[in-house]
């Protein structure tokens, strides 16, 4: 193999980084705009954000031509999306880009749903209080939302649910994430070490991994598997069996079916089965292996030993 | 086992009385808004009326068919957990698992049945998962006293009959202190002890450290681990993992783990490299490489890259490579067990509508020496009527290929090299249903189809869930 692994390795690589660099549209919208500078500026978020029926409005072209002239270089960018679509910006072009903004939001984000006013009331709390990151943000992200753990942080320290119904209008506890698609199954145990138990315990219960893991087994485990190739691919890399077993199973087995190992005596903690069955020249034998035990010194066995296991 | 009338009506009596049993349970809605209003009207510390009861109980029932052989089979796991035995002091779990074959075990297993596996072979029909109860806030704040049998994933896993002692003394601490006599189902560990301790301490929700020591220490075999670890979280898209440990005074692992989000081209990027240092051979099971069978565990280096890639709203495409290397050793044995490999894994899955979801996905592999190979494919159509179903069938399809020596010709000069490439396909259908959102039900039929069997395999499996 090793000579014609590399050739391999090489093309997969260049396939990968390849498809990596496919690109998808960003999510277009106004993205520079500089939150930061405006409130250097000490311009009040209620300038631009209106609370209208429990909602904060986003700003519009409108709004932004209150202060600003529509020949600014500001507007520079704007003309990204609108050259784009032939949509020529002047000052009669009023647009309500708050529907637009909505079908740019991030994946998923327009699920999300609360009332503001309810937030807003509490004195205790400033916009700020959330969006944090506008102070330092010079262009439109989702860095300026807050992220779930703030909002959960938030209505635990104000004794608000933390139910998804209190902020998603679709999401529910059985609805999976986009990162659990078919690939999660073959990758979640690679992502362990980056789970955060917390996240996963806002569906799933502290039982949730043993039982999928004692209830379901991997796609490869057939009939098949189970009757003849097991083995093989244990040959070919056993720590992935390790993952859920460990070597009593394999013995609990095989001390019922063939090939069985010996009973106890026979079978000493420094010895295995290649102490008696041996592969000869480098090569693997159709099992059973070759028999290399040494009958004729068993013979000195006491009386009756070798028949406890094996019959004439 | 297995003739087919045999005991066919006490079979159908205790599947359809298990069923049964699955649908009264399930009155989830009924049982839980019973728990919340109870919640509710509990003002507080008073006992056993805040307690919220939720939990899972799965029923499988399953049905195998060969030749003239056939199976039924029933497995019923149930977790419980109890929140709030006394308000923010006490909670408990609880989960097993129950295994009963209906219709018996063949009189001479080792030659005939061809049903027989590990449940049947351990002759352990009930599996006590957990069964513990947490006393919180003892001595700290953010603190949890946890007794009974658990599983501690800090800790490898570990798997034990003791006690945990979980305490932070500020926010960045956590210490975990355990110690208990392990849980196995295949062996007897009378007398084994295992314990150890667990200290994370994070310096930023960025970067956060531990190191961790247990001892496994049985009649035959002591071992101790001691590894650190360090995850750091470059940006919110970009992870690393790191982890060193030391098993019994030698360099046991190391392993490094990087994870990337890359939103722009909507790319997820896991990377993984392992070197194992020494050679393991019997341990403790929690260390030991199945000895007995694989013989001494080589050093080897391995790396990985997984990929997942979405391409719009109607492709997603998932791709991986594997390398190991296993230290040159002119042993044969543990050449023949400790494998050079190459695997690629590969896969598409096309959504044309919201409802439908068609996906391919392989994977190969060259392993060394002998130059042997799999190949495996399974392709899968799924149809999503609504959100409540799934219908799907597929077909899998594997091939392995061997070289073997004929033992015949063993100690002549002609030596007889003969492949063996044993094709199997199999196809399958799915049906998933979920009527609320606590209850889930699932019916799976499987048929196996390999040029080394006489017949093909038929399987059934009936699956009802609940949620409480």
């Amino acid at each position: 193999m090793k000579s014609s692994v590399y050739p391999y390795t090489i093309l997969l690589l260049v396939i990968i980084t390849g498809s990596m660099l496919i690109g998808c549209d960003e999510k277009a919208g106004i993205k520079n705009f500089p939150h930061n500078v405006h409130i250097e500026q000490e311009i009040a978020c209620d300038t631009c954000h209106e609370l209208e029926a429990n909602q904060v409005t986003r700003p519009t072209f409108e709004t932004c031509v209150a202060c600003h002239d529509v020949e600014d270089d500001i507007f520079a960018n704007c003309n990204q999306c609108h050259e784009q679509h032939n949509v020529k910006v002047t000052e009669e072009s009023i647009i309500n880009h708050s529907k637009l903004l909505k079908s740019h939001l991030p994946d998923g984000w327009d699920d999300v749903q609360f009332a503001h006013s309810k937030h807003i009331e509490n004195e205790q709390e400033t916009c700020m209080g959330c969006h944090s990151h506008i102070k330092t943000s010079d262009r439109s992200s989702v860095k300026n939302l807050p992220t779930m753990e703030e909002a959960m942080a938030f209505n635990d320290k104000h004794g608000i649910s933390n139910d998804c119904r209190v902020c998603h209008t679709r999401v529910t506890i059985v609805t999976e994430p986009a990162s659990h698609n078919s690939a999660w199954l073959r990758k979640h145990g690679k992502m362990e070490p980056f789970m955060d138990k917390d996240r996963c315990l806002l569906c799933h219960q502290e039982e949730t991994c043993t039982t999928c893991h004692r209830t379901e087994l991997p796609r490869s485990h057939t009939n098949q598997w189970r009757k003849r190739t097991h083995g093989i691919q244990a040959s070919f890399d056993r720590s992935s069996c390790l993952t859920c077993h460990r070597s009593d199973a394999c013995a609990s087995c095989h001390q019922t079916l063939s090939p069985h190992i010996p009973p106890a005596g026979y079978h000493t903690p420094a010895s295995n089965c290649y102490a008696c069955h041996a592969p000869v020249g480098g090569s693997r034998q159709a099992a059973p292996f070759v028999k290399l035990m040494p009958h004729r010194m068993m013979m000195g066995s006491p009386p009756g030993k070798c028949l406890s296991c094996h019959s004439f | 086992m297995r003739n087919l009338t045999t005991n066919k009506y006490n079979r159908c009596f205790v599947t359809v009385a298990l069923l049964a049993l699955c649908l009264c349970v399930a009155n989830p809605l009924t049982w839980s808004q019973e728990s919340s209003e109870s919640a509710k009207t509990a003002d507080s510390d008073v006992f056993w009326g805040s307690m919220k009861v939720s939990g899972t109980l799965n029923s499988t029932f399953r049905y195998e068919s060969f030749d003239d052989w056939d199976d039924s089979d029933i497995h019923e796991y149930l977790s419980l957990q109890f929140k709030d035995i006394i308000k923010d002091r006490v909670d408990a779990a609880f989960s097993m698992m129950w295994h009963e074959d209906l219709n018996g075990i063949d009189a001479n297993p080792a030659w005939g049945d061809p049903f027989l596996d590990l449940d049947y072979t351990s002759n352990n029909r009930v599996k006590y998962y957990t069964g513990y109860a947490d006393i919180k806030r003892l001595g700290f704040e953010e603190s949890y006293l946890r007794l009974g049998r658990q599983y501690l994933s800090e800790i490898d896993h570990a798997h034990f009959d003791g006690a945990t002692y979980q305490f932070s003394p500020s926010s960045e601490w956590d210490i975990t202190l355990f110690g208990g006599r392990p849980v196995t189902y295949y062996s007897s560990t009378t007398g084994d002890a295992i314990f150890g301790t667990n200290i994370a301490y994070a310096f930023s929700q960025k970067l956060k450290t531990a190191v961790r020591y247990y001892r496994y220490d049985t009649e035959q075999f002591c071992d101790d681990l001691f590894a650190a670890e360090l995850w750091w979280k470059l940006t919110p898209n970009v992870m690393t993992h790191h982890e060193v440990s030391i098993l019994d005074d030698s360099p046991y692992l190391w392993q490094s783990d990087l994870y990337a989000r890359i939103d722009s081209v909507d790319v997820d990027v896991n990377v993984q490299i392992i070197r194992m240092f020494e050679t393991i051979g019997d341990h403790t099971i929690n260390f030991n490489p199945a000895f007995a069978f694989l013989s001494g565990y080589e050093p080897y280096t391995y790396g990985s890259i997984f990929t997942t890639k979405g391409l719009g709203k109607y492709v997603s495409l998932v791709g991986g490579l594997d390398v190991r290397e296993t230290d040159t050793t002119t042993n044969p044995v543990s050449r023949d067990v400790n494998r050079d490999y190459f695997r690629i894994t590969a896969g598409a899955e096309f959504y044309p509508t919201e409802q439908l979801t068609l996906s391919v996905n392989g994977e190969f592999w060259d392993v060394d020496p002998q130059s042997e190979e799999f190949t495996g494919i399974t392709g899968e159509i799924e149809y999503k009527p609504s959100k409540n179903w799934s219908l799907a069938a597929g077909v899998d399809y594997g091939e392995y290929m061997q070289e073997f020596v004929d033992e015949l010709f063993f100690n002549t000069p002609a030596v007889q090299v003969f492949r063996i490439s044993p094709d199997v396909v199999t196809y399958y259908g799915r049906v998933r249903w979920r009527p609320t959102d606590r209850i889930y039900t699932a019916a799976r039929f499987e048929v196996e189809d390999s040029d080394y069997a006489s017949d093909h395999w038929y399987s059934f499996r009936l699956e009802l869930g609940v949620n409480f």
